[in-house]
């Protein structure tokens, strides 16, 4: 499986979503706040940091980092390619 | 004093979700066995998007709360349509995220703690997940008091309607089973088997269970609480018990039973212990709060299943038996005892 | 006029500031605190954060004979160490009250758990551990334990409502006293520095890589700490009957939920706005001297607290913010921080929140930036917890 698939059915099953598939989940579509349609809140974001870490090893620590990394599957995929250890 | 009355009861136990199902287990004596705690059918109350993070211990509470909501005539958005409050009492608390939190911190490492398994496992979350998905903005409170939990919990409800503060109380009473209680059980002596109350023994079977009661002023179709006693010796609980046609005992199989209800049994001639219906739970007197509830509803007292009775019985000294009283006693230490009387004129 | 009006007879504290009031009112008033990593355990979060440890072996010794032995339970020596303090301010032995109707009234997160990690670790690993971690769970929760340590005979009820646990113990022994359920009550909150609790709130991204600092622009998150506080609450009549001192007066108590969300206060603070109408009753906010605020210096905490302060009590109300000296110490911190606002009226003077300097106007209030003289008549102590509860004391001094 790609990484962008990978997150997006990790995003559902970590974050216990109902009536949402993979396919529902756009690459470029914001994944936080009132644009997107998954009805993420802080709790889920900071759930995200640690599935994040569980899974790749990459830190997303503070406000700043997750503003870009969680802006959507693109950004994160992106940010995870670029700080997996050993890259 | 003013009056409070249960205007509604649910229940999310081992034989089933809501009063009719306990009614069908307590008329048709079935027993727990083996049966897990259902929680279908919280979708029917909650849309399952807004219930989606909810851990099992929270779940069965909502899912109870909504049930007594409904048999007090209430939606849920008809909740918070009046000052309410919620209290919620727990011996154990949250188990699976309890565990879960370890399970991720040990099995992973100190980076990979869960914030929803922690923010899960802290007790009042079941209360205030209660809170918002039914808009409820008034008092709360968690009370995690083994042997005590029914009594403080009833007492802060008691409170708080009498002087105002709220017009009802959404009052939850429960429990969830983990595979680790169920090692401490057996460690403990219990095991296969059903629950035998005041058998030799230890025969405690651990089954997970939420009792909920939508309380207010005045008499309620169920009847009204006309009082709750904390810290009585066996010798007042006797005597407190002594006006109720029904004395429901909340024993759970555990091997000391008989030494701690002796005298109070021995005082009453009718007393009934239910827990074969539901399991073993250590706030056991919030459910036989139900039992009590729905047999003054009901205006019957129950066969239950075999071994539900100690003393009397369904045939002989049941029978035609139209219960006004019931009262409710619980061990809450080394001779001391909690007792609840329900009346219903 | 009420019949039953309930008095604060005694004080007990034990805290990183200090073991004994007396002790943590001086360290505080003089402005000194020392966060520092964690050393009864070890954890390696991915931002480890200081905390506010009790050192071993500098409380008091307690002379009340548990039913069991609580060495390897800080929860209950601390929760035994404050307790001593205040029977003993209060003219109190444990013989007297042996057998009389007195309630107990605690507070507490991490005293009610089962999470101890060695015995779960063993038995994930289907090692069946040994059960001296369960019988530590069964026999320590501590309202029950104090109870039977005591042969008390009134209410006993363990409180754990996160954060606010603390104030609500408080809260409740007033209605047990307002019912005639009993005449006198122990109230308190205790709790212990944990992994889990570290680990827990690393999690969730709220805890400060420094030192923490409530209501200041610089906040970025709390630090955790330990302790107990013990206030001996009794009715009037049954103070005057003893003819022991009254210190203060619990006049009010307020507990109401958010609804908002599970780990986020409501913006507007409606919730909270709630619990201090009910607790002020139908006294004017004007005549509260000063506030004791959470203030556990998370960005969303403090700017949602300031806010509804300055709402109800004028934007230039008093505040103090006690956490830098003594950590966010969860179950206890509302029963402490009860303590410190009866401390504050009795002698007239508030500590420096400590390490405040840099206001922000989102938080409107701005809180006491050194030693503070404040009026000895009428005070707020305000807890917001986990879950969205609010919770809020209003307490009478003995006046100018």
């Amino acid at each position: 499986m790609d990484l962008k698939s990978e997150l997006k059915e990790l995003i559902i099953r970590e974050l216990k979503l109902k009536n949402v598939v993979a396919e529902d989940i756009e690459d470029q579509g914001p994944l936080f706040g009132s644009e997107s349609k998954l009805g993420l809140d802080s709790l889920d974001a900071v759930e995200l940091v640690v599935v994040v870490q569980k899974k790749f090893g990459v830190d997303i620590g503070d406000r700043n980092t997750a503003n870009v990394a969680f802006a959507s599957i693109d950004a994160l995929a992106d940010y995870i390619t670029k700080n997996r250890p050993g890259s | 004093m003013k009056p409070v009355g249960i205007h509604g009861v649910g229940t999310a136990l081992a034989c089933g979700a809501g009063v009719d199902a306990l009614r069908i287990a307590l008329r048709e004596g079935r027993e727990a066995g083996r049966s897990e705690v259902g929680l279908e059918g919280l979708e029917d109350f909650i849309p399952a998007n807004r219930t989606r993070r909810l851990d099992p211990l929270a779940r069965m509470a909502l899912l109870a709360a909504c049930l007594s909501l409904r048999d007090a005539g209430l939606r849920p958005d008809e909740a918070s349509g009046r000052p309410t409050g919620i209290v919620f009492g727990t011996a154990l608390g949250p188990q699976e995220s309890t565990f879960s939190f370890l399970e991720d911190i040990i099995g992973s490492g100190d980076a990979c703690a869960s914030s929803f398994a922690f923010t899960n496992s802290v007790h009042n979350l079941p209360a205030s997940n209660m809170s918002l998905a039914l808009g409820i903005r008034g008092p709360m409170r968690t009370v995690t008091a083994f042997g005590h939990t029914t009594a403080a919990a009833l007492l802060s409800a008691l409170h708080w309607i009498r002087e105002g503060v709220v017009e009802r109380v959404l009052l939850v009473l429960g429990e969830e089973c983990s595979a680790v209680m169920e090692y401490v059980v057996r460690r403990f002596g219990g095991g296969e088997g059903n629950v035998r109350p005041f058998a030799p023994g230890c025969t405690y079977r651990s089954r997970g269970g939420c009792a909920a009661f939508v309380l207010g002023g005045g008499d309620g179709p169920y009847g009204r609480l006309a009082s709750v006693e904390a810290g009585l010796s066996e010798a007042e609980a006797a005597e407190r018990a002594a006006g109720s046609d029904l004395l429901l005992c909340a024993a759970a199989g555990r091997a000391d039973e008989f030494n701690l209800y002796e005298r109070l049994w021995a005082s009453h001639r009718l007393v009934g212990a239910y827990s074969p219906v539901y399991g073993s739970l250590p706030t056991g007197p919030g459910v036989d709060l139900a039992v009590a509830a729905l047999s003054l509803r009901e205006r019957t007292v129950f066969a239950g299943p075999g071994g539900a009775w100690i003393k009397g019985s369904a045939v002989s000294g049941a029978e035609g038996l139209l219960p006004g009283a019931v009262a409710v006693a619980g061990v809450e230490g080394p001779g001391r005892f909690t007792l609840i009387r329900v009346e219903r004129r | 006029m009420r019949p039953n009006r309930v008095v604060v007879t005694g004080l007990g504290c034990l805290c990183a500031a200090g073991a004994g009031l007396e002790s943590a009112w001086k360290t505080m008033m003089a402005g000194r605190a020392r966060p520092a990593p964690p050393t009864k355990f070890r954890a390696e979060p991915k931002r480890p954060s200081p905390v506010f440890e009790i050192p071993g072996g500098i409380f008091r010794r307690s002379k009340i004979s548990p039913p069991r032995p609580v060495d390897k339970m800080p929860c209950l020596e601390y929760l035994l160490s404050a307790l001593e303090e205040a029977l003993e301010q209060a003219g109190l032995s444990p013989e007297e009250l042996s057998g009389r109707r007195v309630g107990v009234s605690i507070g507490t997160t991490v005293g009610c758990t089962l999470n101890d990690e060695g015995f779960y670790a063993g038995f994930r690993k289907g090692l069946e551990p040994g059960l001296d971690p369960v019988e530590r769970f069964l026999a320590c929760n501590p309202a029950p334990f104090l109870s039977e340590a005591l042969g008390l005979r009134g209410p006993v009820c363990t409180i754990n409502n996160a954060c606010s646990s603390g104030t609500d113990a408080v809260g409740q022994a007033r209605e047990w006293i307002l019912d005639g359920l009993c005449d006198l009550v122990i109230a308190g909150g205790t709790d212990e520095l944990s992994r889990v609790t570290y680990l827990g709130f690393s999690s969730l991204l709220n805890t400060s890589e420094r030192a923490c600092l409530p209501f200041d622009a610089r906040r970025d998150g709390l630090n955790l700490g330990e302790g107990a506080g013990v206030l001996i609450v009794e009715s009037r009549r049954s103070a005057a009957e003893r003819r022991a001192e009254v210190l203060a007066e619990v006049e009010g108590y307020g507990s109401s939920l958010d609804a908002y969300h599970v780990t986020a206060p409501h913006p507007e603070g409606s919730g909270l706005e709630s619990a201090l109408r009910r607790a002020l009753g139908d006294r004017n906010p004007a005549e509260v001297g000063f506030v004791n605020a959470h203030g556990t210096a998370t960005d969303s905490n403090d700017k949602v607290e300031g806010r509804t302060l300055a709402r109800v009590f004028g934007p230039g109300i008093t505040v103090v913010g006690t956490k830098p000296y003594t950590g966010h110490t969860l179950g206890a911190a509302g029963a402490l921080e009860a303590v410190f606002t009866v401390q504050g009226l009795l002698t007239g003077c508030l500590p420096a929140t400590l390490g405040f300097s840099e206001p922000d106007p989102e938080c409107v209030v701005v809180p006491t930036r050194a030693a503070t003289s404040v009026a000895r008549t009428l005070a707020v102590s305000t807890s917001l917890a986990f879950g969205g509860h609010n919770a809020a004391l209003l307490i009478a001094g003995p006046g100018p």
